[in-house]
């Protein structure tokens, strides 16, 4: 099952811009530097993966100074990562 | 079409987590000036000085109170319980340098002013330290 969102922000600049439109597969391979969509505080967000443990993450966006990631609410849990990013359907 | 499609966040919190210290930084760095350019004016009883005098103090007092406001804006909602772990002389920081914003609102001094520079320096380096 495929997600197909739009990205709101600067965060992941410049790997992702605003306006961009993504897909994420449902349940892929999480792997170190795979760019995710995770579900943090009923909201849903991209991030990049950047290390993990014992079924956790650690996020990091791209654009490092504009980003909260798990610098700022912790590593995150495998049941909260909703998709893998497989292609940028439409790049801004 | 677009914007049928859901929306998902490469952005920073909410409330909006674009912080940074360089409006801390410069609003110090303004109130150092006001005071040098208050030493300039020399003898304020002459109209004209004494317009430059309130208008720069006026300024210094609108500075001081920026840098306040930035720090209790970066203490409150940027800095989590988990930077205390690598900073953790932070409250202290900032406490010292909220009350060295209100000294410097409070005096006409030069050192005070200098104080402050140093104080936003220090919390910028540990949030620049903090991004790492």
């Amino acid at each position: 099952m495929l997600h197909i969102r739009r990205v709101v922000g600067h965060s992941m600049e410049p790997t992702l811009t605003e306006g961009s439109i993504v897909c994420f597969i449902k349940k892929g391979t999480i792997t170190s530097n795979s760019i995710v969509l995770a579900k943090i505080n009923d909201r849903e967000v991209v991030k990049r993966v950047i290390a993990s443990e014992g079924g956790t993450f650690e996020l990091r966006g791209d654009n490092a100074t504009q980003s909260t990631d798990s610098r700022h609410y912790g590593r995150v849990d495998r049941r909260d990562i909703k998709g893998v990013l497989l292609t940028i359907l439409v790049k801004k | 079409m677009r914007y049928f499609i859901k929306p998902v966040y490469a952005h920073c919190d909410l409330p909006c987590g674009i912080y940074e210290t360089d409006t801390a930084t410069h609003a110090a760095a303004t109130c150092l000036r006001m005071i040098e350019k208050i030493e300039q004016l020399g003898d304020t009883s002459e109209l004209d000085h004494h317009n430059a005098f309130v208008r720069a103090i006026q300024i210094k007092e609108e500075h001081a109170q920026k840098v306040k406001d930035q720090l209790y804006l970066l203490w409150s909602d940027y800095f989590k319980p988990e930077h205390l772990e690598k900073f953790p002389d932070l409250h202290n920081t900032f406490w010292l340098a909220i009350k060295q914003a209100s000294k410097v609102k409070q005096t006409v001094s030069r050192e005070e002013c200098e104080k402050l520079v140093n104080n936003v320096a220090e919390i910028a380096n540990i949030f620049a330290e903090s991004k790492k």
